[in-house]
């Protein structure tokens, strides 16, 4: 990592400036040369960023939100299972969290809730759309099923070749992903 | 970062550790339960002493059982014996991710594999407590 000096928050920052205003105290003082030697921080990146420079946690990452995407539509879909998906789309979301700061990434904006459609709006004189039927439990599971145990093989894969902090995080992420595929077969 | 022998060794004697109290445990646990529940518990015991004995043959210097357990929580129920049998399957997860996070590249996919299987029985039991899906985003941590 290349932080090896403590960035100030805005509001020490800030806060510094009023004393520098009022004169130094000691400790200011004493501080301002460790901060001189980090007097351009570099910005914390953005998940879009790392996970274009991170070749092993940047796919998971970018896999990570596709489950996402696909528990939204699958709630959308069939709201009666919102209630076991939601968890599992929420344990995703946590891992999305994780899996950037493990980047260094800042924490990653994903909705904690699940995003469902709203009605979907016809305009006035065109005919309605026939009502399509839901994708039954069975069906959203099998194919939320197919997507987690890619996930999970990808998560695994990169636990045995992670090193450091890196490794047990991965091997709770392709755990979990393992535990997910046998809760969505509880589902069927 | 370079995990050392030592902290892997510690991390698989631990693990072993955790083999013989889950193996008192499900002694405890069985008599709560019936149906596919029992046979859960008894299939699991079953595991927990397959893979007791086999790392008796393969961890050096292996640590001896404890003179004596005790249960975490009192187990008087069908709802107890499954809440335990969670709980003795959640402490497993996490002795198996210390041995992934300290294991070097040899044996880690052999951890991975105990840390997964520890963490679907705790689901699994979860489950059958009445959770569901029973699932917790970081098993072990």
């Amino acid at each position: 990592m290349v932080f090896t000096c403590a960035v100030p928050r805005f509001d020490q920052v800030t806060r510094r400036h009023v004393l520098g205003a009022a004169g130094l105290t000691a400790a200011a003082a004493a501080a301002a040369p460790a901060l001189a030697g980090c007097s351009s921080p570099p910005p914390p990146k953005t998940v879009d960023q790392t996970v274009a420079q991170d070749a092993t946690i940047g796919p998971l990452y970018t896999e990570t939100t596709a489950l996402i995407t696909a528990y939204d539509q699958a709630i959308t879909d069939n709201p009666a299972l919102a209630a076991a998906l939601g968890q599992l789309r929420e344990e995703h979301r946590q891992h999305a969290i994780a899996l950037a700061g493990l980047m260094g990434a800042v924490n990653p904006s994903i909705s904690p809730g699940a995003t469902t459609a709203g009605p979907s709006m016809v305009a006035s004189g065109a005919p309605p759309a026939p009502p399509s039927p839901n994708p039954s439990a069975s069906a959203i599971a099998g194919s939320l099923s197919t997507a987690e145990k890619t996930a999970q093989g990808n998560a695994a894969t990169a636990c045995l070749a992670a090193t450091g902090d890196r490794v047990a995080v991965l091997a709770s992420i392709a755990a979990c992903r393992s535990t997910h595929v046998a809760a969505l077969a509880a589902l069927r | 970062m370079t995990k050392s022998a030592t902290s892997y060794d510690d991390a698989i004697k631990a693990a072993l550790s955790g083999e013989y109290a889950a193996i008192y445990a499900y002694g405890v646990i069985g008599a709560y339960l019936s149906g596919s529940a029992r046979s859960l518990a008894l299939q699991t015991e079953t595991a927990h002493r397959n893979l007791r004995d086999q790392m008796l043959d393969t961890v050096a210097d292996p640590p001896a059982p404890a003179a004596e357990y005790a249960m975490a929580a009192p187990v008087t129920s069908v709802a107890t014996a499954l809440a335990a049998a969670a709980g003795v399957e959640n402490k497993c997860t996490a002795l198996w991710r210390a041995a992934v996070a300290a294991a070097g590249a040899e044996q880690r996919q052999s951890a991975l594999t105990e840390m997964i299987n520890a963490a679907l029985r705790a689901a699994a039991f979860r489950r059958l407590g009445g959770a569901m899906p029973g699932t917790v985003a970081f098993p072990g941590q």
